[in-house]
């Protein structure tokens, strides 16, 4: 593969950061892929060789790699960034986008107001939580998976899955109250 | 959890029909976060900011699995501060609880294992003890990727993405905690790749967690004929749960030793498994 590295000819130490760049070009289009949800479609089978390309010219911006795996990893957080950003702009995001379908609602003020009413009420009921509940249901509610909120945290594993599970019914029962039955 | 996914989605929209999110962390402050070089309230702002911005909920998602993976494959990705063992007063209560327990009741199990058959009563009377004990309490092992898998020479690279792919389809009960559905999936694609280590690892993992112990047992024994240094560690500590799980004290034991006598995360785990075992036999 050409990456504008290998200018004369490929030593051992250039192959290996070519393989190492790309693992992590691999690593990172399935960590976007992971949180893109509807998105994912719009990411298309070449954005592997553009990541590879996206990581070799980060790598290229820095003057000296004195610990290049660590070097490497700071690349591709940037480049995952990067990946996320651009795959946020693309055209499938449209139909799931929340002012979408606020526009939706426009036309129909019930609706509208229903949504608005829904939309208070988790807000009000999340608040009602303790708040280390509040902060694992948050969490959880984002997308994040118990490892994630383990790690995000710093708390053990009994106590992330204790929390989220307690936490959600505690969320479940103020919104009964509220009479939202989710 | 699945059920969750209602909730779940009026969460994010809530938050998107909101007020739009101000002050989302640059690059150089989520590369802090993730190389764990940030301060503890820079960490926090982070955290608290990411949990009412769908956006950057999805950017530190994205950026913890990459560190997860990375981690696999670069000795340079630095450790996550994740207190996966840390001992609680309620666990050491617990703990000693089970060693007094223990204690206490080998020698009437023992006088029990002498009165009757011997392969029908030690089930039957050690399970309890055994596996009940938090000692022996299982937990989600970590999704690991093996060098070799990563870095499979250029030639391989389609199989790999193939691969890689299936395993993402098959892992992803397993990181939303659905072990059941996890099991099926792993074992399925165990089945099909028995050379491979990482899908027998995790269903084996998923069937301990979903109390289907000999199932576990085997596919554990699987991934250790495959186990390269890096998951060592990891599958003799599942597989010892197994064996306990699976009332098997010996095969626990000796791999118990191993695991307590080594240098690897589990080290500690075992050694206190390990005498609650002795204590208990």
């Amino acid at each position: 593969m050409k990456t504008g590295r290998n200018v004369t000819g490929p030593d051992e130490k250039d192959r290996d950061l070519d393989a190492m760049v790309q693992a992590y070009a691999g690593v990172i289009v399935r960590a976007v892929r992971r949180v893109a949800g509807p998105r994912a479609a719009a990411i298309q089978d070449d954005v592997h060789q553009a990541v590879v390309v996206g990581l070799w010219r980060q790598l290229e911006r820095g003057q000296t790699i004195e610990r290049p795996a660590s070097y490497i990893f700071r690349a591709a957080i940037r480049e995952t960034i990067r990946l996320l950003k651009s795959s946020s702009g693309s055209p499938a995001v449209v139909e799931t986008d929340p002012d979408a379908i606020s526009a939706g609602r426009a036309g129909n003020p019930h609706a509208r107001l229903e949504g608005k009413e829904r939309e208070a009420a988790i807000l009000e009921a999340l608040a009602t939580l303790e708040p280390k509940r509040q902060q694992a249901v948050r969490a959880h509610l984002s997308g994040f998976d118990v490892r994630e909120i383990m790690t995000m945290f710093e708390w053990p594993y009994q106590t992330a899955r204790h929390l989220i599970a307690r936490g959600m019914a505690d969320l479940r029962q103020a919104l009964r109250e509220r009479g939202i039955d989710e | 959890m699945n059920s969750d996914e209602p909730l779940k989605a009026a969460y994010r929209q809530t938050l998107a029909a909101g007020k739009p999110s101000v002050d989302h962390p640059d690059g150089a402050t989520w590369e802090r976060v993730i190389c764990e070089e940030a301060s503890a309230e820079e960490r926090e702002r982070v955290r608290e900011h990411a949990l009412r911005c769908p956006e950057c909920a999805d950017t530190y998602r994205a950026l913890l699995e990459l560190r997860t993976e990375a981690a696999a494959i670069d000795p340079g990705v630095p450790a996550t501060s994740t207190p996966v063992a840390r001992t609680s007063p309620r666990w050491v209560y617990a703990l000693a609880a089970g060693i007094l327990l223990a204690a206490v009741a080998t020698p009437f199990v023992w006088e029990a294992w002498q009165r009757d058959n011997a392969e029908s009563s030690t089930a039957s009377v050690t399970r309890p003890l055994l596996s009940a004990n938090p000692a022996f309490r299982v937990e989600k092992a970590p999704v690991l990727l093996s060098a070799s898998l990563a870095l499979t020479p250029r030639g391989a690279a389609d199989d790999r993405q193939r691969f890689l792919d299936e395993f993402g389809h098959a892992i992803a009960p397993y990181r939303a905690d659905d072990f059941a559905e996890a099991a099926s999936r792993l074992t399925r694609l165990s089945d099909a790749h028995p050379d491979v280590i990482e899908p027998a690892l995790y269903a084996g993992v998923s069937l301990l967690l979903s109390q289907r112990s000999a199932e576990a047992v085997r596919y554990l024994e699987r991934a250790k004929t495959r186990a390269t240094p890096e998951f060592l560690n990891e599958v003799d500590w599942q597989l010892a749960l197994a064996h306990v799980h699976a009332n098997d004290a010996n095969r626990a034991a000796a791999l118990l030793r191993i695991v307590c006598d080594g240098s690897g995360p589990h080290r500690d785990r075992g050694c206190a498994a390990l005498k609650v075992l002795a204590e208990g036999r």
